[in-house]
């Protein structure tokens, strides 16, 4: 009798357990709203004017993109530098703004407030951005790199390791400056270095992603994708920018990272660089 | 009631610190602390008849005063009897024949006695069966976890045997995926366990990017874990122990084992050595020999892999009271990949070195004494890019640990356990490019240094069972000099036997962690441990424990546990870190708690042997800088948890087993909107929603393994071929999401983890 009780007590307190995981043991996913915000792509360069603020709206996932569909064109964007405000004007592509030559120069080492506002499609609101760069001072390539200006350089396909050479520049104008070099194709008209079915693909512009912390980067051949003239540009970046490139080297894959963006009351990038060039020309072998 | 001893433990600290424990001074000023020396004392160490092994964990008892013992890591007990009384002791422990032995000391009598026990199959002797029961019943640690190592060889394997995969079933113990041995405990993170294999710490015990776990089941002979409220003897992290011992060795007769597997191939040596026995167990994969030499790896540009680890044991008995043991393990994975273009260069090495020397002493029949020397490193090396500017990762993490401790046995009442520590860690971390300046360079030497202190009393209650209760009272004090808090953690436990069949369990602790780990959940291998300094404090935690434990019927236990526990000042790495000096800037810091309910219904004795786990449990973490402040799960948070795990042993060749395991999908972060690149509006970038507010699929998958067992060019039953089916119902679950913005609108395509995977193995005994 005592063990049947026992029984019973035990059977009764795993169906309590049971009954306890069937009514506590439900999941409640929560589904993300979609809250429309403005991204921001602004680049401003020393010693040149402002000549493309890019405003869109973002997309609401599973939407179909387009560029002009999302582009922002009622917007007032002011640029504020030594307490001067600058009034930017809408491009002739949607979206874009830009500063006349004659209004202003970027200055390297000058503070640069952006502002913007413009109609919330959503909620019928205003959306109201801000965002502020320090530009970096110039900077120069090397003599050396500088030497290779509209030279030809063979890149021999089938001995790829052959191709590569340190880009240098300077002055270091601070020691927590990051860097970073693109190479840009000029003119495709000269052909794909690697054909179509190879796997690399056929960008015009590539860009180091690895931002370094000294104005030395090896430059190899897989940043070249066209024979022809290309253009090789070496950037001194303030934080914006590196946090920036943060985000799209990000582990996991490239999101906007809350807490790497500058832009208040919005996303995407208000950053500045110091930028030299050098061109040089890239034939076969 | 007598009253407890934490007061007189006290000066057992100072013995400890101060003066030489090994004393003859020291005995004699401990036997002041016997309150009743009209008993007598029966002390001495649970053996394996057949091999001279220690058996941790077996229980020596007198039924009909209802009073016990249970034998610690070294095998070492100490009974308190009345004397001048006969009495019958029995021996137990599971997988041996009990021993029963009557004995009639005289009060004051201090009696040595080594019992040797014989090994039998666990197919089911009653006594067997009792032992089980009793000693869940007088276990005084709530949330400890015993693994048999046949038992991680008995179950399905995904290519290798592996303890990890098998601590993963049990309820309470989370995985990240099945592709990671990475233990998830109770709402805390890998790094949040202490790992000890044979008294080192492994700071990252993975093989094969986390696949497999560093031990070689072949090698282990106890395994221990401790999911919560754990005693003040260990110290260091927040949320769980895992103690794994390797095996002494065979101390009578030369011994070996070759298992033959799919992917790796392992061997295991025992040899009696002067008074002791010498262990050496190695492993090591081949899938880079059979790659190479079918010529896939050049077909498929491959990179090659592959990992190895070898253990040595050396056990010494230069006197029956004493004990001196060398430990050694040395594992490293490798891979290379040398692209054709050469630029593209990857090279990545990652492993564990762990050493220690231990000695253990017996004083009189009441005092045993452990002297730990040990040394531990994880190093990562990784290099990819051109050999003209490669970019190199270079981390690791070195320790150098000696601890001391006593375990004092003053009377029935009462068992004191006394320690300290030190440690020098050396810890580094260099991200370069070429010869730029370094991302990060940062190197830590710190100090740590703990004391210790607890006691587990057992008042005697008239009329009642006699030591139905039993608390364990401890405080740890420990602290590292590169933060100046001290850290003071009071833990407390207590067990009280209801009735024969129901005893109750309760824990409280306070827990400090001093080393943050940087990780990546997926892969890892580039594991950065940096010390806590002045710019973040330590990571503290509360936890509560509640449980109550039943044989429901026979053979069967059941146990209940709920768990609280509160996390503070918890680390997050910040997203690509590209330079920093302080913790301060690595790490966001916020705080995090974790509750739940497990349930475990346990068989380890008779034909069919198993285990069915249940886990209700929540787990949030609230950091200022993440998800607007708001509190959101980690992605391993796992609502339900059901495991159930079954051996069945056919007949004398045939032993069959299965794995099912059913969880909640990993928590992700919903893609809400894409925002264009700002350098090349024509291509989107992802912007994301809550933070892991969203749910993958429910991960399931069922294991099975079949195990021959015949004679091998001999007439006894020494070798043993598995065969092994992984994802029996070829279910692919699913590993991430991910956006592909390369379609238009983007979608959302699924990873999916491996599909149905057969494997076999052989091993051969000798």
């Amino acid at each position: 009798m005592k063990k049947k009780i026992r029984t019973i007590a035990s059977v009764s307190f795993i169906a309590l357990a049971a009954s306890l995981v069937v009514f506590a043991g439900c999941d409640t996913p929560i589904e993300s709203a979609y809250n429309e915000q403005v991204v921001v792509g602004a680049f401003l360069y020393s010693n040149e004017p402002i000549d493309s603020i890019v405003l869109h709206r973002t997309t609401p996932f599973g939407s179909y993109y387009d560029d002009l569909d999302y582009a922002i064109d009622s917007a007032q964007v002011t640029v504020t530098v030594d307490g001067v405000p600058h009034t930017l004007l809408p491009a002739a592509r949607k979206g874009r703004y830009y500063l006349p030559a004659r209004e202003l120069i970027v200055q390297g080492g000058k503070t640069y407030d952006l502002s913007i506002t413009c109609p919330n499609n959503q909620t019928g609101g205003i959306h109201s951005l801000t965002a502020t760069t320090t530009v970096p001072m110039p900077i120069y390539l090397s003599p050396q790199i500088d030497s290779f200006r509209g030279q030809s350089f063979t890149l021999d396909t089938n001995n790829l390791a052959a191709f590569a050479f340190i880009v240098t520049a300077g002055p270091v104008d601070n020691p927590s400056r990051r860097y970073l070099m693109s190479v840009t194709a000029l003119d495709t008209n000269y052909g794909r270095i690697f054909p179509k079915g190879t796997g690399v693909d056929s960008l015009q512009v590539t860009r180091y992603s690895n931002i370094q912390t000294g104005p030395a980067i090896v430059l190899t051949s897989r940043y070249f994708r066209w024979y022809g003239p290309n253009l090789i540009t070496f950037y001194a970046i303030d934080t914006n920018w590196t946090d920036y490139q943060r985000q799209l080297e990000g582990r996991g894959g490239t999101n906007y990272q809350p807490s790497l963006n500058h832009i208040t009351g919005g996303v995407g990038v208000f950053a500045s660089s110091a930028r030299d060039t050098v061109s040089i020309f890239i034939k076969p072998k | 009631m007598k009253p407890p001893f934490f007061v007189l433990a006290f000066p057992l600290i100072a013995l400890s610190l101060f003066a030489s424990p090994f004393s003859t001074e020291a005995r004699v000023s401990l036997a002041a602390f016997r309150p009743d020396s009209n008993v007598a004392v029966l002390s001495g160490f649970i053996k394996d008849s057949t091999s001279g092994e220690a058996i941790a964990g077996a229980t020596v008892r007198v039924r009909a005063l209802h009073i016990g013992a249970i034998s610690n890591a070294s095998g070492f007990y100490s009974l308190h009897i009345p004397g001048d009384q006969p009495v019958l002791v029995e021996v137990y422990s599971l997988g041996y024949r009990a021993i029963k032995e009557q004995m009639t000391l005289q009060p004051g009598e201090s009696h040595k006695r080594t019992f040797l026990v014989a090994p039998q199959s666990i197919g089911g002797q009653e006594i067997t069966i009792e032992s089980n029961a009793e000693r869940e019943r007088q276990e005084p640690q709530v949330s400890r976890v015993t693994i048999q190592p046949q038992q991680v060889k008995d179950l399905p394997k995904a290519g290798e045997a592996d303890l990890f995969r098998i601590l993963q079933l049990l309820p309470g113990v989370q995985t990240s995926s099945e592709i990671s041995s990475g233990l998830y405990i109770r709402g805390g993170s890998p790094d949040q366990n202490l790992i000890l294999l044979d008294g080192s710490v492994l700071y990252n015990p993975s093989h094969f990017f986390g696949f497999f776990s560093t031990f070689n089941p072949d090698a282990i002979k106890d395994v221990e874990l401790i999911k919560g409220g754990f005693p003040a003897e260990y110290g260091g992290r927040l949320s769980a122990v895992l103690n794994v011992t390797d095996i002494d060795g065979d101390r009578y007769q030369t011994k070996g084992k070759v298992d033959l597997g799919l992917i790796s191939s392992s061997a295991t040596m025992q040899t009696p050595v002067g008074t002791g026995a010498l262990v050496l167990a190695g492993r090591r994969t081949y899938i880079d020999v059979l790659l190479n030499a079918t010529g896939l790896t050049q077909r498929l540009s491959l990179p090659d892999y592959y990992f190895y680890d070898l253990n040595a044991k050396l056990t010494q008995n230069p006197s029956p009271n004493d004990k001196i043991m060398f430990s050694g393990y040395l594992g490293s994975d490798n891979l290379n990949f040398t692209a054709n273009t050469a630029i593209n260069n990857i090279g990545l090495q990652w492993g564990n070195k762990a050493g220690s020397a231990q000695w253990t002493h017996v004083f009189g029949s009441e005092l045993f004494s452990k002297l730990d020397l040990s040394a531990s490193s994880y190093t990562s090396i990784f290099s990819v890019g051109s050999s003209t500017q490669p970019f190199t990762w270079n981390n690791g993490i070195d320790d150098y640990t000696a601890t001391a401790s006593v375990e004092y046995f003053p009377s029935q009442q009462n068992t004191i356990k006394s320690g300290v520590q030190a440690t020098e860690y050396h810890t580094n971390l260099l991200i370069q490019s070429g010869n730029n300046p370094p991302n990060a360079n940062i190197v830590r030497t710190p100090f740590y240094g703990a004391a210790y202190v607890q006691d587990e009393w057992k008042p005697t209650i008239p009329g009642a069972i006699q030591d139905p209760l039993a608390i364990t009272g401890g405080l740890r004090v420990d602290g590292i000099n590169s933060n100046p808090q001290i850290g003071i953690d009071p833990r407390i436990s207590a067990r009280y036997i209801l009735t024969p069949a129901i005893t109750l369990k309760a824990s409280f602790g306070i827990y400090h962690q001093y080393l943050k780990l940087a990780t990546n959940d997926l892969i890892p291998i580039f594991d950065v441990w940096l010390p806590t300094d002045t710019s973040q404090p330590p990571e503290k935690a509360y936890q509560y424990v509640l449980g109550i434990s039943t044989v429901p019927f026979e053979n069967y236990t059941f146990e209940v546990e709920g768990y609280y526990k509160q996390m503070d000042h918890l680390v997050e790495m910040r997203p690509n870190v590209m330079s920093g000096s302080t913790l301060n800037d690595i790490f966001f810091v916020g705080n995090g708690n974790a509750y739940g309910v497990e349930f475990f219904l346990q068989k380890q004795v008779g034909r069919i042997t198993g285990w069915l786990g249940y886990t209700l449990a929540w787990t949030w973490r609230t950091f200022p800088d993440i998800n607007n402040g708001q509190p959101f799960p980690p992605t391993y948070d796992r609502r339900n948890d059901f495991d159930l795990v079954m051996t069945y042993h056919a007949s004398d060749r045939w032993t069959f087993g299965a794995t099912f395991t059913y969880g909640t999908g990993q928590a992700y972060t919903q893609i809400t909107a894409l925002a264009p690149n700002a350098e090349d509006p024509a291509r989107t970038i992802p912007i994301e929603g809550d933070k892991n507010a969203l749910r993958l699929s429910p991960y399931n998958r069922l294991d099975l393994s079949a195990t021959y067992s015949f004679g091998f060019f001999s007439d006894k039953r020494n070798a043993e071929f598995n065969f092994d089916i992984f994802n029996a119902y070829n279910y692919r679950n699913v590993w991430i999401s991910q956006v592909d913005n390369s379609t238009n609108p983007a979608t959302i395509t699924y990873i999916r983890l491996l599909p149905i995977l057969p494997t076999f193995g052989l091993s051969v005994s000798f």
